[in-house]
């Protein structure tokens, strides 16, 4: 049975971790403050320590410094868990080496989604067992031998691209390359589009984004396709523009996170993919794990596109305050680029009316310099 | 600082941590507080200092802690209703830390300090009216109040 050392001063807070973990089935092991927590964690050898900042006696900083001293504990993965989020901090724990960060106040996903990193979902595989993508690679699914020499012609200098004639040929292709990118045509014979993406989800790659093709107009594939798990659909005659910006990662979101951050002249950018996406439901945890990879890389600002939505509901707006808590927690500075009924919603919603908006990306950049 | 600021971090802080119900209620004077109450208090200091106080009566702080833990009021004794008091305020000073770090503002927070007890006056060694947010959860009110020193004000 694997260990969690919830380290904080109030008791009511320990007993909170302890209930949102009993799904992980592991033994919890308690502490009052950062010299207790050292002590314990010698003792016991946890698998994991949550680790509250402001407590008396010793802080959770001053703690963590002393676990990555200690020899016998050093490696123990540790995520912060707190009230205080200033940059500052956030960037001194980075160094100092932490697996996660939870933002008090935190809902039960946000703290598993966290969580998971270390013990794996509860009764799940660990998650280091899933087998990442290679962001550098392409695949291109096609029968037609013409758009696979337009493909990899166009992306041939900017990545790795494996072609593909068929879904049975996709498949195979895929499992060796484990491709970042993969573009299906919708219509193949023997197997088409659809079940191609099937096959190929069913090989567990995390972090692969599947991006349809599809002929001009076609308004019912486009749907069905975005439906079925596509984060996004290019119209053929193919234009080299759109599979440069789906390669930078502009069209839509991922599962792994790079794929759902863009760059707007320097300014790192969150693309909020569409509520009725498939790719919306991991929008939440790969921009919280893209947020801290920025603060970690020394960015300062960052800018919230929701130019895609269509749809704003409860969940959209959710996610959206989520994220800005997070972006404004770590210190970036943030503005959220949406127009109409989008930027009208968010400024309804108390969380969000004091953000600052733009209508362009380029407007959005000049509000974060 | 600003009223709408707190009163969003209170709400925030309130529904997530506590899965409380939060509105609007007219602010309460001083004859409308019931006598018995539980006060928590938080200091900050950096560009903007101050001090923020979180008090309710002790039915509705049980209320509140039990939200927090998924447990009935009356299960819960006075320490436990204390230190959930101490971490919402804690919350919410944080909260307030995170949204005031977006427009450059830093601030750091003190251990909250919680009392609980009747018949009790509130003096806070600032200047003037502080601040003021009475939300409305369910069964009653809970108030906040921020004063800052005169210096720190604009």
């Amino acid at each position: 049975m694997k260990k969690v050392l919830t380290v904080d001063d109030s008791k009511v807070v320990r007993t909170m971790v302890t209930r949102a973990l009993a799904p992980y089935g592991c033994q919890i092991l308690e502490a009052a403050n950062g010299k207790e927590g050292v002590e314990v964690a010698q003792r016991e050898r946890p698998d994991l320590i949550l680790l509250d900042v402001t407590m008396p006696v010793m802080d959770g900083r001053e703690a963590l410094i002393e676990i990555r001293k200690a020899p016998d504990i050093q490696q123990t993965p540790v995520i912060m868990l707190t009230a205080e989020s200033g940059r500052d901090l956030v960037l001194e724990i980075a160094k100092l080496g932490v697996k996660g960060y939870i933002v008090k106040p935190f809902t039960a996903e946000t703290f598993a989604a966290e969580v998971d990193k270390v013990l794996g979902a509860p009764g799940g595989q660990p998650v280091a067992a899933v087998a990442k993508a290679n962001p550098k690679c392409v695949l291109v699914v096609d029968d037609s031998e013409r758009v696979l020499e337009m493909v990899k012609s166009t992306l041939a200098a900017s990545a790795e691209v494996v072609t593909a004639a068929s879904g049975a040929d996709a498949i195979a292709r895929y499992g060796e390359s484990k491709a970042g990118l993969v573009i299906v045509d919708l219509v193949m014979p023997d197997m088409d589009g659809f079940a191609t993406l099937a096959k190929l989800k069913a090989q567990g790659v995390s972090g692969s984004r599947f991006v349809a093709l599809s002929v001009r107009g076609d308004a019912d594939a486009k749907e069905k396709a975005l439906k079925a798990g596509f984060v996004a659909v290019v119209e053929k005659p193919i234009q080299a523009d759109a599979l440069q910006a789906l390669l930078a990662g502009g069209g839509e979101g991922d599962e792994s996170g790079d794929g759902f951050v863009a760059d707007e002249a320097g300014c790192p950018v969150l693309v909020v993919p569409d509520a009725q996406t498939k790719s919306f439901g991991h929008f939440l945890p790969a921009a919280q794990k893209a947020l801290r990879a920025l603060a970690e890389d020394g960015n300062d600002r960052v800018i919230v596109d929701l130019a895609a939505v269509t749809v704003v509901n409860t969940a959209l707006v959710k996610c959206v305050v989520e994220v800005m808590a997070q972006a404004m927690g770590m210190g970036l500075k943030t503005a959220v680029c949406a127009t109409g009924p989008t930027a009208k919603a968010l400024k309804d919603v108390a969380e969000t009316r004091d953000a600052v908006y733009a209508e362009t990306r380029q407007a959005a950049r000049a509000a974060v310099s | 600082m600003s009223d709408q600021l707190i009163a969003d971090a209170a709400r925030e802080v309130l529904r997530t941590t506590a899965g409380a119900r939060v509105s609007e209620t007219e602010a309460l004077d001083a004859a409308s507080r019931s006598s018995d109450s539980v006060i928590a208090v938080l200091g900050m200091v950096g560009s903007r200092p101050g001090t923020l106080v979180l008090f309710c009566q002790p039915t509705i702080a049980s209320a509140l802690a039990g939200g927090m833990l998924n447990m009935a009021a009356d299960e819960l004794d006075d320490a436990t209703v204390t230190d959930a008091l101490g971490e919402l305020v804690n919350q919410i000073g944080g909260t307030i830390k995170r949204k005031l770090a977006a427009s450059g503002g830093e601030i750091m927070l003190a251990v909250p300090s919680v009392v609980r007890g009747s018949s009790m006056a509130l003096r806070v060694m600032g200047d003037g009216t502080p601040l003021a947010v009475d939300l409305q959860v369910d069964g009653g009110a809970v108030s906040l109040r921020y004063w800052q020193p005169k210096q720190a004000r604009g």
